[in-house]
C-alpha cells in the first residue's frame, strides 16, 4: 500500500549537527541481555512459598514485595471491592504490632465479632424488609428494625472500648524509621501485594513483618476504614469518564468478574463484614498461595535462611478455590451509547482478547500500537480529525491471565461519529489484510523495548513485572512475553486483526453530548 | 532407662511436630538489632565534568539498561520576566529547524521521553533516549538549549486557576484532584508577587530575548546519565557545547510577601461528589540550619505517609478522607509555599478543617515524643536521602540542581547529620517558626451547599462559622 510521505526531519538542520556528531562511536551494548533473560533465581519452599531473587551486586537497596494470588476475582457478586479493603485491613495491625495491650484488646475484638454475628442474623432475618425492591436503587419496605439497631449500637459501644488499646499506623512506623522508601500496597483483579524498599541489610524487616501480616491481622478500625473506601470511590466518580469506562467493561464481559468494578454499587461497601473478609483473608493468604520476590543488593543463597526463619513454620494450607467463570464465545456485536456532555465525543471499539500465557496475547502489545498510525491515516483519508489512543486496560489493570479487551479510541474532533466509526473499521479492516507499515511495526517494536528498558531501570517496576506475571501465569512466561513482541510480523498481526477484529467479538462505545440526536 | 529413652524420643518428635507458629516469637522491630545503613552518596567531584564557558555537566554512566537521559537546569523561571513562558513553550514545540509535528515524530522514532518543567526561578529540560539514539538525542538536546527556538514559542495558551476560578458567581473547571484547590491558594497568596503565577502571552521576541540572557554557561547545569561509552560522550558534549558563552545573568532575588493579616476561607462551588481543601501560607526561605528540623517537623506532622499525626487523626480513627498532608515546598531565590491538602465528602469537609488546624496547632504547642523523632529522622537520614542517589538519573541531577542552586554539595554532605542531631527542641522551634495557621488560607473547592449545610459532627465550626470569623 501507498503510505504517506515520512517525517522530513531527516532534512532538518538537526541532521547537521547529527552528522557533525556521527563520528563518535554507538554506544557498548548495554548490561541487558537481547533475550530478555532477567537471571531471576527460584526457590520454592517445602510449604509452598515461591521465593524470587534477582541479584544486583553493589545495589545498597532491595526491592521487596509479597504477592498473594487473590483479588477481585474471587469477589463474591455484592462484595465488590472487598479484596482491595482487606488490603486496607491489613495495614491495621496485628496482635504484636497496633495494640498497647492485646490480652486486653482481644477480648473486646471477640466480642465485637459476636456482635458482628448478631448484626449478619438479624440483617438475614430482615432480608424482605431491607432488600432493594426498586430498579432505580429507591426503595425498600424498610430501612432498618430495632434488632438491627440494637446490634450496630453494640459493636460501636465495643470499638469505642477497643480505641484506647490501639496504636495507629505501626505496619508502616518501623519501615519507615529504618529507611523503608516507596511503601504501598496494591490489590486488582488477580493479585495483592504489599512493597517496601529496603537497605540491603535491614532486609529481615520486611520478612518479620509480612510474615505478621499474613498470619496475625487483626481487623481494627472496620467501620471507619470502611469509608477511606467510599472516599476513594467518590474519587473515582468524580471523573467524567469513570461511569463511562465502568459501563464499557459491563459491556464487554459476560461472566467473567476481571469486567467487575470495584464497589459496584454503593450498598457494596455496606455489606462488607469482619466474617466475609476474615473468611478471605484465612482462605487466600496462606504460604503456598505466596510469592516473595527481591531485587537488588541480596542473594538467593543469602534470603533461603532468612525466608525460611520467618515463613518455613507456616503449615502448607489446602489450595484456595479459582474463580472458575470463563468467557463464553462471543456472539454478537454489543453497542453502548453514553450520552454526557462533560466527556468529549469519542468512539471507542473494544475487542475480546486472551490472558497472558495465551500465544497470541504478546502481539497484541504491539497490534494496539500499530492501530494508532491506521486509523490516524483512515481518519486522515475520511477529511476527519480526531485524537486516537489504544490500550488493554480493564477496570485498573493492563493485563491479565484471563480474557480481557484491547481498547481503541478515538476522540472525535468531528461531531459526526459515524464517518469517525466507519473510517475506525476500514482502518483494522485494513490490519486484517496485512496493511501495516513495516517502519511503524519496528518504531512500536522499538517503544515497547524501550518501555520495558525503564521497568529494568527501577528495581520496584521490575519486581512487580515479576510478581504480577506470577500471579497472572507463570513469572517464566515474562520472558516469552518480551521476546514474542520483539518476534511479531506483519503476517501475525494481519492474523490477528482477522480473527479477533470481528463484529461478535466487538463492542462499539459511543459518546455523544445528550442534545444530539442518535445519528447526527 | 529405655522408657526414659521413649519418652525422649517422644519429646523430640512432639517438638519437631509441633508447628513452629505456635513457637513464633515475634521480637518487635525496634529490638531486631538491624543493622546501621551502610548506603554512601557517590562522590559529586567524581561526576563532574567542566563544559566550554565555564558550564559544568554532572556524568555517571549506568549499563544496567540501554538509555541514556539528559537533563538541563536552567536557573530562570516564570518569576523572572516577560519571555518565561514563552521560552518553555518554545521548548516543548522543539527546535527551529523543524514543525512541531515532526519534532513530535523524531520524538516518537525514538521512543524518548520528553518533559520541561517550569518553575518560579528554574526549567528544567529532560530527554531520554536509547542508547542506540544517543547521538542523535545529544545533538537534539543541544539545538533545544542552544540553536534557535521553534515557531511555536511565545505562543503560550495555558492559562491559570484563578483564570477559570470565578468563584461561586460562576463555574470552576474541576479537575478532578487538589491541583485546582492548590493553585487557587497560591494564586491567593501570591497576588501582587512576580510568583503570583501570571502566566504571560509573550511575543515570540521576548522568548528569544529570555533564553539569550538566561540560558547561558554560567547559570545551567546539565546532568547526563545511562549507558554509554564515557569518552564518547565527552567528545559530544565537547562538540555541540563548542563556543557556548554568554554573561552570567544578575541575582535575582524575590523577597517573600508578607504573611496575610489573618485566616480567611476561599471558597469556590462546583457541582462533585468531595470537597477538596489546600490550607497554607508562603514558606519564607529556609536557611540551612532550619532545614532539618523543618522536614522532621513536617514528617512527624503530616510528611505525606501513612503514619502521620494528621493521617491518624483524620483517616485511621475517623475514616474521614484518603489523604490529610502537609508539603513544605522551599523556593530558590524567593518563598515557596507551606501547603496542607486534604479532600472529603460534603459532610465531613469542615470537620477536616478543624482537625487539620487542631493537629497545626498541637505541634506548635507540645514537644513531640522521642518515638516520633525516632521514626521521623531514620525516615529522612535512611529512606529520603537514599531516594536521591537511587540510581544514576537521580544522583546527577541532584548533584546538579544542587550545584545551580548553591555551588557547592555542603548541603548534600551533611543531611544525614543534620537530620540526626535535630531535637525535640529543635522540632518546636521548627513549628513555631514556620507554621501561622492564624495567618493561613484555606481554599475550599467543593460542592458548597452541601458544605454548608453539613451539621457539626464534633462540635467543630460548621463553614459558615469558618468563613464569618476572621482570626
Amino acid at each position: 500500500m501507498v503510505l504517506p510521505e515520512r517525517s522530513k526531519y531527516r532534512r532538518s538542520a538537526l541532521l547537521a549537527l547529527t552528522l557533525m556528531l556521527a563520528g563518535a562511536a554507538p554506544a557498548a551494548p548495554a548490561a541487558i541481555a537481547d533475550d530478555y533473560d532477567l537471571g531471576v533465581r527460584e526457590h520454592v519452599f517445602d510449604n509452598g512459598l515461591r521465593l524470587l531473587v534477582i541479584e544486583r551486586p553493589g545495589d545498597p537497596r532491595v526491592a521487596c514485595k509479597i504477592f498473594t494470588d487473590m483479588g477481585g476475582l474471587n469477589e463474591t457478586p455484592g462484595q465488590a471491592g472487598a479484596a482491595h479493603f482487606l488490603e486496607h485491613l491489613m495495614f491495621k495491625g496485628t496482635e504484636t504490632l497496633g495494640t498497647t495491650d492485646w490480652a486486653a484488646e482481644s477480648e473486646i475484638v471477640a466480642q465485637v465479632d459476636e456482635a458482628e454475628a448478631e448484626l449478619i442474623a438479624a440483617l438475614d432475618a430482615a432480608r424482605n424488609e431491607t432488600a432493594e425492591r426498586g430498579v432505580f436503587h429507591d426503595y425498600r419496605h424498610a430501612e432498618t428494625t430495632p434488632r438491627i439497631e440494637a446490634a450496630r449500637s453494640r459493636i460501636a459501644e465495643l470499638e469505642s472500648m477497643a480505641a484506647p488499646y490501639r496504636d495507629n499506623g505501626p505496619m508502616m512506623r518501623w519501615y519507615q524509621a529504618f529507611g523503608g522508601t516507596g511503601l504501598t500496597a496494591t490489590t486488582e483483579q488477580e493479585y495483592m501485594k504489599f512493597d517496601i524498599n529496603l537497605p540491603a541489610e535491614r532486609v529481615d524487616l520486611f520478612l518479620r513483618v509480612e510474615a505478621d501480616r499474613m498470619t496475625n491481622t487483626v481487623f481494627r478500625e472496620f467501620d471507619q476504614e470502611r469509608m477511606i473506601l467510599v472516599e476513594q470511590r467518590l474519587g473515582d466518580l468524580n471523573r467524567a469518564s469513570t461511569p463511562y469506562t465502568e459501563r464499557m467493561a459491563a459491556v464487554s464481559g459476560e461472566s467473567s468478574p476481571v469486567f467487575w468494578p470495584e464497589g459496584h454499587y454503593p450498598d457494596d461497601f455496606m455489606q462488607y463484614s469482619r466474617a466475609y473478609q476474615r473468611q478471605l483473608y484465612e482462605r487466600y493468604f496462606v504460604v503456598n498461595n505466596t510469592t516473595l520476590v527481591f531485587i537488588g543488593g541480596v542473594t538467593l543463597e543469602q534470603m533461603i535462611p532468612r525466608v525460611e526463619t520467618y515463613f518455613g513454620w507456616m503449615p502448607r494450607q489446602p489450595e484456595p478455590p479459582r474463580s472458575e467463570a470463563t468467557e463464553p464465545v462471543p456472539m454478537a456485536e454489543r453497542r453502548l451509547i453514553y450520552r454526557n456532555d462533560e466527556l468529549a465525543p469519542r468512539v471507542e471499539l473494544r475487542h475480546g482478547i486472551p490472558g497472558v500465557g495465551h500465544p497470541d496475547r504478546a502481539a497484541f502489545d504491539v497490534l494496539a500500537l500499530v492501530a494508532v498510525p491506521a486509523i490516524e491515516r483512515s481518519l486522515a483519508a475520511a477529511g476527519l480529525t480526531g485524537s486516537v489512543g489504544a490500550n488493554t486496560r480493564v477496570i485498573h489493570t493492563s493485563r491479565f491471565g484471563v480474557p480481557a479487551t484491547l481498547n481503541i479510541e478515538v476522540l472525535a474532533s468531528s461531531a459526526d461519529l459515524e464517518a469517525v466509526e466507519r473510517a475506525m473499521l476500514a482502518a483494522i479492516d485494513g490490519l486484517a489484510r496485512g496493511e501495516i507499515d513495516d517502519a511503524e511495526l519496528r518504531a512500536a517494536q522499538k517503544t515497547l523495548r524501550t518501555q520495558w528498558y525503564r521497568t529494568v531501570a527501577d528495581a520496584d517496576a521490575l519486581a512487580f513485572e515479576i510478581g504480577h506475571f506470577q500471579t497472572m501465569d507463570r513469572w517464566q512466561t515474562l520472558q516469552a512475553h518480551l521476546q514474542q513482541r520483539d518476534a511479531t510480523d506483519v503476517q501475525q498481526l494481519a492474523r490477528l486483526a482477522g480473527r479477533y477484529f470481528i463484529p461478535d467479538n466487538r463492542v462499539v462505545g459511543i459518546v455523544r453530548p445528550r442534545d444530539q440526536e442518535q445519528g447526527q | 532407662m529405655r522408657g526414659r529413652s521413649i519418652v525422649l524420643v517422644l519429646l523430640l518428635i512432639a517438638a519437631s511436630a509441633t508447628p513452629a507458629g505456635a513457637q513464633q516469637e515475634w521480637v518487635h522491630p525496634r529490638d531486631m538489632g538491624l543493622a546501621d545503613s551502610a548506603f554512601v552518596a557517590p562522590d559529586p567531584e567524581s561526576l563532574r565534568y567542566p563544559l566550554p564557558g565555564g558550564a559544568v555537566a554532572y556524568i555517571s554512566v549506568d549499563d544496567l539498561v540501554p538509555l541514556v537521559r539528559f537533563t538541563a537546569l536552567i536557573g530562570a523561571g516564570r518569576a523572572d520576566g516577560a519571555g518565561a513562558a514563552g521560552f518553555a513553550a518554545g521548548l516543548r514545540a522543539g527546535p527551529a529547524s523543524m514543525s512541531s509535528s515532526d519534532f513530535a515524530e523524531l520524538l516518537a522514532g525514538m521512543a524518548a521521553l520528553y518533559e520541561v518543567e517550569q518553575g518560579q526561578t528554574e526549567t528544567r529540560v529532560t530527554l531520554e533516549v536509547p542508547s542506540e539514539d544517543v547521538v542523535l538525542g545529544l545533538g537534539l538536546f543541544a539545538a533545544l538549549l542552544r540553536g534557535p527556538l521553534g515557531a511555536e514559542a511565545g505562543d503560550n495558551s495555558q492559562d491559570t486557576a484563578s483564570d477559570r476560578a470565578t468563584g461561586e458567581s460562576g463555574p470552576v473547571l474541576y479537575e478532578g484532584s487538589l491541583a485546582a484547590a492548590v493553585q487557587l491558594l497560591e494564586a491567593t497568596l501570591f497576588a501582587d508577587h512576580p510568583f503570583g503565577g501570571a502566566f504571560d502571552n509573550d511575543a515570540a521576541s521576548n522568548a528569544v530575548a529570555f533564553r539569550e540572557r538566561f540560558v547561558v554557561p554560567q547559570n545551567v547545569v546539565l546532568a547526563v546519565s545511562g549507558d554509554f561509552e564515557l569518552a564518547t560522550v565527552h567528545n559530544a558534549l565537547a562538540v555541540v557545547f563548542d563556543g557556548w558563552s554568554g554573561e552570567a545573568p544578575p541575582l535575582r532575588q524575590h523577597p517573600a510577601p508578607a504573611l496575610p493579616d489573618a485566616r480567611r476561607v476561599h471558597a469556590y462551588d462546583v457541582d462533585k461528589l468531595q470537597g477538596w481543601v489546600a490550607i497554607g501560607h508562603h514558606l519564607p526561605e529556609v536557611p540551612v540550619q532550619d532545614e532539618a528540623a523543618l522536614m522532621v517537623m513536617n514528617y512527624i506532622v503530616g510528611g505525606g505517609h501513612f503514619d502521620t499525626r494528621l493521617f491518624r487523626a483524620t483517616r485511621d480513627r475517623r475514616g474521614l478522607t484518603n489523604d490529610d498532608s502537609g508539603f513544605p515546598e522551599q523556593g530558590f531565590r524567593g518563598p515557596g509555599v507551606y501547603t496542607f491538602r486534604t479532600y472529603g465528602r460534603p459532610q465531613v469537609v469542615p470537620l477536616l478543617i478543624d482537625l487539620t488546624f487542631e493537629e497545626i496547632d498541637r505541634i506548635r504547642a507540645e514537644p513531640v515524643s522521642d518515638e516520633e523523632l525516632f521514626v521521623a529522622r531514620g525516615a529522612l537520614a535512611d529512606g529520603e536521602y537514599s531516594l536521591w542517589f537511587r540510581n544514576a538519573a537521580a544522583t546527577t541531577t541532584t548533584y546538579a540542581r544542587e550545584w545551580l542552586r548553591h555551588r557547592s554539595h555542603e548541603r548534600s554532605a551533611s543531611w544525614q547529620d543534620r537530620v540526626r542531631q535535630v531535637t525535640t527542641a529543635d522540632v518546636l522551634d521548627a513549628a513555631r517558626r514556620y507554621l501561622h495557621p492564624d495567618r493561613m488560607q484555606v481554599v475550599l473547592v467543593g460542592p458548597l451547599e452541601a458544605i454548608r449545610s453539613a451539621p457539626s459532627l464534633e462540635g467543630e465550626p460548621t463553614l459558615g462559622d469558618l468563613e464569618a470569623a476572621e482570626h
